[in-house]
């Protein structure tokens, strides 16, 4: 999917696919609110399936249909490391509804999460680069657990299904989810968004996020904090014209976060943590590609405010730095080349440094005809790189003195 | 009634996703100052919507097996149109031929939102007699059918020639493979 304003928010409400969510609750159970002391109200009995030949179970069985799609999507990411620790993390939240939930961590370069009515939970790898600690991470998915447990999907599915009939009901999941099924849905992930769930519905996933952090220790500020992380990525996006579109469908940003600071001292947390080390451990593997997918997408505005961001916390991370050196090595507008061997220079000079960080460098030097240097460079990935793919093309560089053939 | 609007919004989406087609002449094409020998016909995408620099071509549908035939791309021009909210790579005229290969890359990765799109091979080669290059690629669009591909093109007088072709690599990559290098072999310029 691609970054529009527009997708990029939309995933804030996370979410997307969830037109399916649904179940015979009435208005008074949805609107009971989460008490600032314990319990949440009205959650599904662990184990719950819905009654056979109810309108919910049709809606579980498409739901089952996509997550089948969703188990041989090339786009979900297999590293266990990342897999473990996302689940782990989700089913710390979800406590006792762990056992109802799967977690598929999903190639997406782009913010978003998403739930569907039978548990099945995709969170994008663009969600965990944007992440600083795990209780940013944490917000988003007991943000999604509590649209989940509050099952917020029925209303959107009973009134697409009374306007648009089940199969565009399917579709329309399909395309939010970003699963590619049994044609090109792509596009409807465009419409899906008219379907998102209602402010309220919003703030009370909101309540459920911070309560499932409370109850697990982490530091409530982190749900805010994602919030500006991401406005601040979306000031930095070209054109204007999906920011109206989103904010007439979910709350305001900047009243998200005041809602949320609002309500953030009802929730008593004695000890509470960010999580941070166990984060970056657990994200360390996944780094570079998940850089590298950032970059490809070409949006240097935006990719440059969040690696910047990043690299105010982790100054000396080369593969941070790596991907700021390339931002601007392929964006190459004025003074891009020097921030670039800047940025490369930091990168190469830390002793886990990524072997492709070289090559980059290589080629920025080549560009700028600082052609010994440039073949220093790639002389040097190709000997940290052994199954380097272009190595007899860097190698005639070489030769070549660093100058292209 | 809410949704009407809704459900013409699906419909124009289905119109546009229609292709029409029509066939080329067997033999010598000319493609703005590319010319290029194919001896049979092919089906020209006459209503391309992805690109006003580059014709596309297709044998079995753009789906499965997709020819791009870029005669002369001048300089701040782009291989494919923008997408919303984005700003695709342009081709400048000082490129070697590195920046040609992630131009595509990325003007590929903007075109179809795969986040997994790779080029290798890359290597200097003769196109159209002079001096050019080649490489091959691969990516994974959302309809997860992956596709193999193979470009060859150079630089002349500061605009890029280009031929890339790309198909199912369960089967149309290699069906037509044999015979995309043929008409990239026959390519000429005349700028």
């Amino acid at each position: 999917m691609n970054l529009s304003r527009r997708h990029f928010l939309g995933g804030l409400c996370a979410c997307g696919s969830t037109t399916l969510m649904g179940c015979i609750a009435t208005g008074d159970q949805l609107s009971k609110p989460v008490t600032s002391t314990g319990a949440l109200e009205a959650e599904p009995p662990v184990g719950y399936r819905p009654p056979a030949g109810s309108s919910e179970a049709s809606l579980w069985f498409s739901s089952d249909r996509i997550e089948a799609q969703l188990k041989r999507s090339q786009f979900v990411v297999r590293d266990p490391v990342l897999n473990d620790y996302v689940t782990d993390l989700a089913c710390r939240l979800g406590g006792d509804h762990c056992r109802d939930m799967r977690v598929y961590v999903t190639r997406q370069p782009v913010f978003n999460a998403g739930m569907l009515p039978n548990g099945a939970m995709t969170v994008n790898t663009g969600l965990l680069l944007r992440a600083e600690n795990e209780a940013e991470v944490a917000a988003v998915i007991g943000h999604e657990i509590g649209h989940y447990l509050r099952r917020h999907s029925l209303y959107r599915h009973q009134a697409m299904l009374n306007s648009l009939g089940p199969s565009l009901v399917f579709a329309v999941a399909f395309g939010a989810l970003g699963v590619p099924a049994g044609g090109d849905l792509a596009n409807l992930a465009i419409i899906a968004s008219q379907f998102a769930y209602s402010r309220e519905h919003e703030r009370e996933a909101d309540r459920y996020g911070q309560q499932l952090m409370a109850r697990n220790g982490y530091e409530l500020q982190a749900a805010e904090q994602m919030w500006r992380h991401l406005i601040a990525e979306v000031a930095a996006m070209p054109g204007e014209g999906s920011r109206g579109i989103v904010f007439a469908t979910h709350p305001d940003p900047e009243n998200r976060i005041a809602e949320l600071a609002a309500r953030r001292p009802s929730f008593a947390v004695s000890v509470s943590t960010a999580g941070r080390d166990r984060f970056l451990a657990a994200t360390r593997g996944a780094r570079l590609w998940m850089v590298r997918d950032e970059v490809r997408k070409r949006t240097p505005g935006p990719t440059l405010v969040l690696f910047d961001r990043l690299l105010r916390g982790e100054p000396a991370n080369p593969v941070l730095l790596f991907g700021k050196g390339e931002v601007h090595r392929l964006r190459d507008a004025e003074g891009d080349a020097a921030t670039a061997a800047t940025a490369f220079t930091q990168a190469v000079a830390a002793p886990d440094a990524p072997p492709i960080a070289w090559r980059s460098f290589g080629f920025l030097e080549q560009r700028r005809q600082n052609y010994a240097a440039a073949a220093a460079h790639f002389r040097a990935y190709l000997d940290r790189e052994q199954e380097a793919e272009d190595r007899t093309l860097l190698e005639g560089f070489i030769r070549n003195g660093g100058k292209p053939a | 009634m809410t949704f009407r609007p809704l459900v013409l919004a699906i419909a124009l989406l289905a119109l546009a996703s229609c292709a029409i087609y029509t066939a080329t002449p067997p033999g010598r094409v000319k493609v703005q100052a590319l010319t290029i020998d194919a001896p049979r016909p092919w089906n020209k995408w006459a209503q391309n919507q992805i690109s006003d620099t580059t014709e596309i071509w297709t044998s079995e549908g753009l789906d499965l097996d997709f020819l791009g035939l870029t005669g002369g791309l001048a300089d701040g021009q782009t291989i494919f149109k923008a997408r919303p909210n984005t700003e695709p790579p342009r081709f400048r005229k000082d490129f070697d031929f590195v920046q040609v290969a992630e131009l595509f890359e990325y003007s590929l990765t903007n075109l179809t939102s795969s986040p997994v799109i790779n080029v290798s091979d890359l290597q200097p080669a003769t196109f159209a007699g002079r001096p050019g290059f080649r490489f091959r690629y691969a990516f994974t669009p959302r309809d997860e059918l992956v596709r193999n591909g193979i470009a060859s093109g150079a630089v002349v007088d500061g605009k890029l020639y280009l031929i890339f072709f790309h198909g199912s690599r369960v089967y149309h990559f290699d069906k037509y493979r044999e015979e995309v290098e043929r008409i990239m072999a026959s390519a000429t310029i005349t700028p």
